[in-house]
């Protein structure tokens, strides 16, 4: 039964796109907001605000039975749980279940399996997906080289019983295994009390890349191409791009079909992310997660296909199916996108929030903005200080970073200190430019530089 | 729905959202000024509070003891089960009113005794955060 009034369970941008999306399918939208957050964007376009507590996220965004019950009071029969809060735990679509609220997203249990690594890493390995090269428990030096060998090196010595990086040695050949093990053992023995290892190959320098997938419920899952997600500072995400260029073709099937294969083992319902640790000495890849939720990234891969996802979302969940099959997603061009965030380069990327005083947004052939902000917007000191991303489409990568760059020339915010500078500097580095960066390439290459040339 | 939020209740919130931070952090002071709003935390070793620079610290008058109406306001939202009538007194630790959130309910109980005067919100009402249910008078 198509949803007819959706209940929008975020704040920020993507509340702001929710609604968008719900009001292109003509459905009614009450948009879920704190204290602070009544005067949003998001707040003054949806059909009605609800104010469900106060600024703190713990008495108003993360209370679940709050979101449902004004959910259900306000008439929502849908609703979309946005990213981060409550989008990944399982009790808000069990609570939207039991009171008759279609819930857009994968089915509780599902949420629950995947959140779960051990159980997710086990349901990748029976859907044959591959997972990083790694031993059983160690017991000796022996074993240690006898499994570097086999796996290959460098390889990685965990503690069994370990956490925290500690009784952690990297291995590059079977004499230092022998003498990590012997080391990381006693280490691990002394820590944990317990000297058991286990192995795991080692990707110094990986590539993060994450398949779009969207199923029905059913079994059947189409793919939306894959995206590149290795400018990461602190393991969050900085720039996104999609295809992943540093792909083959060949590969690249491969990393479809295993995504696919795996979010149709469990009949996976809406939007999700599969995402993998990529080798690109060895051209292989290796799963890391699902991410069960529309995530902040996914406007690349509408950019490349030309399809709206949200909106798919929100047919799905409203009983329509998938509205296409996988011949008809058809990907074109390159899309790059940066995430632009509150926070002072100066001061460590510490959060600034504050009133947004100018705000002078690039336009474009191929530019897109997803922004909540405007100029005289304030950004609460209460949640995350992303204030927009900007994503730039073009007929190849080449032209993707050009129109990139040009538009965070264009784009003049003044009032907090932005990003945009850093963003910059990426975008221009001759080895962005050249792709041959990886997931720590921003913390070993730009940052330790970063406005220091300028000085 | 017309309720607004009570400044004082939100200032509160605001407190609490910026002791939050501040136990997250390693920060030794924070200091918030707004236009109608002015907080300073200080930890060992923080910085004095800027609001008492050059201040003369006088005897603060106590407020004159007028019957003024206090808004009684919902702690989050909630549907309004029930709320005493105009004219009830009620003693502190009494309930004034009953809100229900997915058919659990509280109560919400009175602070000191007092006497309601005004009712703000109908049975069956979805009220949301800072929206008044009603109002009482606090007992001399």
């Amino acid at each position: 039964m198509a949803i007819k009034r959706l209940f929008v369970a975020n704040r920020g941008e993507i509340a702001l796109r929710v609604v968008k999306a719900a009001q292109a399918l003509n459905i009614e939208t009450v948009v879920a907001v704190s204290d602070a957050d009544r005067e949003s964007a998001a707040a003054k376009m949806a059909d009605r605000a609800v104010v469900l507590g106060p600024a703190s996220a713990a008495k108003s965004y993360l209370d679940p039975r709050l979101v449902v019950h004004a959910a259900r009071e306000s008439g929502c029969d849908g609703l979309h749980p946005g990213y981060g809060f409550l989008s990944e735990r399982a009790i808000l679509p069990r609570l939207c279940e039991d009171h008759g609220i279609a819930f857009v997203g994968p089915r509780p249990d599902v949420i629950e399996a995947l959140g779960d690594k051990l159980q997710a890493r086990a349901m990748a390995s029976a859907a044959g997906v591959p997972l990083v090269p790694g031993s059983e428990n160690i017991a000796s030096g022996a074993d240690a080289r006898r499994e570097g060998d086999r796996i290959g090196y460098p390889v990685l010595l965990k503690a069994a019983a370990g956490g925290g990086g500690r009784g952690m040695v990297i291995a590059n050949n079977g004499d230092e295994a022998e003498a990590g093990f012997q080391r990381a053992s006693a280490e691990a023995e002394a820590a944990f009390g317990d000297g058991t290892m286990f192995m795991e190959r080692f990707v110094p320098e990986a590539r993060h890349v994450e398949v779009q997938l969207m199923g029905d419920g059913q079994g059947k899952v189409l793919h939306f191409g894959e995206r590149d997600c290795s400018v990461q500072r602190r393991y969050q995400k900085l720039i996104e791009e999609a295809p992943c260029a540093a792909m083959s073709d060949e590969l690249r099937a491969k990393l479809h079909k295993s995504a696919i294969d795996l979010a149709a083992s469990v009949n996976y319902r809406n939007a999700g992310t599969a995402e993998f640790l990529f080798d690109v000495q060895r051209q292989e890849f290796y799963f890391i997660e699902v991410n069960a939720r529309i995530q902040v990234e996914h406007p690349v891969s509408e950019m490349i296909s030309s399809f709206d996802l949200v909106q798919e979302q929100i047919r799905i969940a409203g009983g329509a199916g998938l509205s296409v099959g996988q011949d008809d997603v058809v990907l074109s061009g390159h899309a790059i996108e940066c995430r632009i965030n509150a926070e002072d380069a100066a001061r460590d990327f510490a959060p600034s929030p504050g009133r947004i005083t100018r705000w002078d947004a690039p336009t474009g052939e191929g530019i897109r903005l997803d922004s909540h902000m405007a100029e005289g917007a304030m950004i609460p000191p209460f949640y995350d200080s992303m204030v927009g991303k900007l994503i730039a489409h073009g007929k190849d990568r080449a032209e993707a970073i050009d129109r990139l760059v040009g538009a965070i020339d264009d784009f003049v915010i003044e009032g907090v200190p932005t990003t945009l500078g850093l963003q910059r500097a990426i975008a221009t580095h001759p080895d962005f430019v050249a792709n041959t960066i990886h997931t720590r390439w921003l913390e070993q290459v730009v940052l330790p530089q970063f406005g220091k040339d300028a000085a | 729905m017309t309720g607004k939020s009570d400044p004082a209740a939100a200032a509160i919130d605001n407190a609490r959202a910026f002791m939050d931070a501040m136990l997250q952090s390693d920060w030794l002071e924070l200091h918030i000024a707004t236009d109608d709003f002015e907080l300073f935390i200080a930890r060992e070793g923080g910085g004095p509070n800027p609001m008492f620079a050059g201040a003369e610290l006088d005897e603060v008058p106590a407020p004159a003891a007028a019957a003024k109406a206090s808004a009684i306001t919902a702690p989050h939202v909630a549907t309004l089960v029930w709320a005493a009538q105009p004219g009830t007194n009620v003693a502190a630790g009494e309930a004034l009113a009953r809100i229900s959130v997915l058919d659990e309910e509280t109560d919400i109980t009175a602070a000191r005794s007092g006497r309601v005067v005004a009712v703000d919100a109908a049975p069956g009402e979805l009220v949301e955060f800072g929206m008044t249910i009603l109002q009482i008078v606090e007992a001399a």
